[in-house]
């Protein structure tokens, strides 16, 4: 029986095959040639201690196909659940050919047992495949890179659990609604949420996370940016649009290659006056009347330094170090990310597991 | 004796819609046995029951003195034509027989392949491409080369024209001859069934009005005319199934175990077909006194 599944399902094998083949041939080239730029541009400039210009040459290197493989592997396992398990059970269900299968002499457990195997080994090859050549042709960009955490999604282990999950969600809600297509639209869905709600919820939280206190540099970087731009000495970006992200004292405080879940601003007394470096969403200081001193909200004044005009940034750094205004950030080091993709793909891998059992519930109960 | 199909008290509910209400039958094998009964009888369930597409409600089913398991076993000794004749649309018929042979562990490969040869079918034809008549067939060559000792039928004929309703009809006795299988068919058709069948259920509103050799059947009803009854009434140990009247004559149809003697009436046969839509319009008229509900066992 499971032969003829394999039969059945040849075309569609075959077509993905032929899709993965022709990627190999295009990352082994691309990929070859990448390796070489790499030597090229940044094992070199490593040598010359200056690497920011040759990185950056090197980082938009095929970037186009940078962008198109990290969605790639991203869609794939959706498209795998939308495309391979939504059809799986509902198309029999909506065309009645159900009636046709159920009997013939194989129970109908054995049946589904044949066609979730066929189709789900191909989801699962298919994706690792996939996974597998991606990772390997971003190797050199992710050394460069140097954050794994950055790339979390599609490298190395979780697509083959995406994959699955997909497949089998596909497969459930096919035999729940017993329709294609909206069986194929609530896989999407249900997916997209999933794959969302573990990514918000689920992930910084499967390991307790590491904390390291830092002092903080963000307040008067900020408030330099925020003079210069005052005084007119460079037409410097409006303090407002400066992104948190940007301003994270990511390589001062952080392990190398950590994943910041979260950096809370606090003061003197061990407070949380404010998040990512800043104090109350922003810089919130004002200068004590007459200049002689400086407020930041939440934290103090530091009498002893004097503000002649705006404050630059190395008063305020002065005030912040007088107030002892630091930075707790929460992270997972870089040494997890092993331990969290294969959590993460073995949380899938059972949430696929228990999407199949129910599947087959639901078929035997369909008698009744 | 084994029975191709025994219920008791059977019934069946979708939600709270009742598809099949009390039904007890029974169906010895070795028969070609009609089940006969106007649309929406409960036929088409009855028979997915059987086969073990529905789990019963209530009541109790035994096909082939088994309760209609989801057993590979059990399957194996039924062939099932379902309604609509349901088909892979885009296999085509060569797959059709390599899916019959990988699900069947009986399958009978030769057979398949000299009944697609006898139908004439064109095994690369998609199933989806084929005439109704054609479906029919592949369906009919499906069920019957896995060699089972039952085969159940649901409306094959219903969407046939006539020319194909007589060689699908015809290819199916060939088989019953040749393998010796027990059938029940359904349909609400009778002409077409009189020359396959020779054993009949009528089924009403889930209810069997009538059920027996049709021979024996046909024996002991007696259609009978003659003159308005008076006082003097019919023949005793008479049942009278329906009656109708005009001015100056009546006319029966009784069910009986002797000869009628008396001469106020004229004795005719009854045909089949007019047997069974007797015992159809009597239903319908005591289903119109009685609601349906009232026959669903409390």
């Amino acid at each position: 029986m499971t032969r003829f599944f394999w039969h059945e399902f040849r075309t569609a094998a075959l077509v993905v095959g032929g899709l993965l083949t022709a990627l190999a041939v295009v990352l082994a080239v691309t990929g070859v040639n990448l390796t070489h730029l790499y030597d090229l541009l940044v094992v070199d400039c490593r040598s010359a201690h200056d690497c920011s210009i040759a990185v950056g040459r090197f980082l938009t290197a095929d970037s186009q196909l940078q962008v198109a493989l990290d969605v790639a592997v991203v869609a794939a396992p959706a498209l795998i659940g939308v495309f391979w398990g939504a059809p799986l059970v509902a198309r029999e269900m909506e065309r009645q050919t159900f009636v046709l299968a159920w009997t013939q002499s194989v129970t109908r457990s054995r049946w589904l047992a044949a066609k979730l195997g066929v189709a789900g080994t191909c989801s699962v090859l298919s994706s690792a495949l996939l996974s597998l050549m991606v990772t390997w042709w971003f190797r050199p960009i992710d050394l460069v890179n140097a954050n794994p955490f950055s790339s979390f999604d599609a490298r190395d282990l979780v697509p083959i659990g995406y994959a699955a999950f997909a497949f089998c969600l596909g497969v459930a809600a096919g035999a729940l609604l017993r329709r294609t297509l909206p069986a194929m639209v609530s896989t999407l869905l249900a997916f997209a949420v999933v794959r969302v709600a573990v990514l918000e919820w689920v992930r910084p939280n499967l390991l307790a996370p590491l904390h390291r206190t830092v002092a903080n540099a963000t307040i008067a970087s900020l408030a330099s940016l925020g003079s210069a731009r005052a005084s007119g000495t460079s037409p410097g970006p409006n303090p407002g649009s400066i992104t948190p992200a940007q301003l994270t004292p990511g390589q001062g405080g952080l392990p190398p290659s950590a994943w910041l879940l979260s950096d809370r601003t606090i003061n003197a007394a061990g407070q949380t006056i404010g998040h990512n470096g800043l104090v109350g969403g922003g810089v919130s200081m004002w200068k004590v009347p007459g200049g002689h001193g400086l407020t930041i909200q939440g934290a103090g004044t530091c009498p002893g330094i004097s503000v002649p005009g705006l404050p630059s940034g190395p008063e305020v750094q002065a005030c912040v170090n007088a107030l002892h205004i630091r930075d707790v950030l929460a992270f997972q080091p870089a040494d997890r990310y092993w331990t969290l993709q294969g959590l993460e793909t073995a949380i899938f891998l059972l949430l696929a597991l228990a999407l199949a059992g129910l599947t087959f519930y639901w078929i035997q109960r369909r008698a009744g | 004796m084994r029975c191709a199909l025994e219920t008791q008290g059977l019934a069946k509910l979708y939600g709270h819609r009742l598809a099949l209400a009390d039904c007890t039958l029974t169906i010895p094998t070795g028969h070609v046995a009609a089940l006969v009964g106007p649309n929406g009888a409960g036929k088409t369930t009855l028979l997915h029951l059987a086969v073990g597409l529905l789990a019963p409600t209530r009541g109790a089913i035994r096909v082939l003195g088994e309760s209609p398991a989801r057993g590979a076993r059990q399957l194996a000794q039924l062939g099932f034509v379902a309604q609509e004749t349901p088909l892979y649309e885009d296999m085509s018929v060569a797959d059709h027989l390599r899916f019959g042979g990988s699900l069947n562990p009986s399958w009978d490969r030769e057979l398949a392949e000299r009944r697609v040869d006898q139908i004439g079918l064109d095994r690369a034809q998609r199933a989806g491409a084929l005439s109704g008549g054609q479906r029919a067939q592949l369906a009919l060559t499906l069920a019957i080369a896995k060699r089972p000792q039952l085969l159940i039928l649901d409306e094959p004929v219903a969407r046939l024209d006539p020319l194909a309703r007589r060689e699908f009809l015809q290819q199916l006795m060939e088989a019953v001859a040749e393998q010796g299988l027990s059938v029940i068919l359904s349909s609400h058709l009778v002409s077409d069934l009189e020359r396959v069948c020779d054993y009949l259920v009528i089924l009403v509103s889930s209810r069997v009005q009538l059920a027996g050799e049709i021979d024996s059947l046909l024996d002991s009803h007696r259609q009978l005319t003659g003159p308005r009854p008076g006082p003097w009434g019919l023949p005793e140990g008479q049942e009278v199934i329906e009656a109708t009247h005009t001015d100056r004559q009546s006319t029966l149809l009784v069910r009986t175990d002797g000869p009628i003697l008396d001469p106020n009436w004229g004795v005719d046969r009854i045909g089949l077909e007019d047997l069974v839509l007797a015992y159809m319009r009597r239903a319908g008229r005591s289903a119109a006194h009685s609601p349906m509900a009232s026959t669903v066992d409390p």
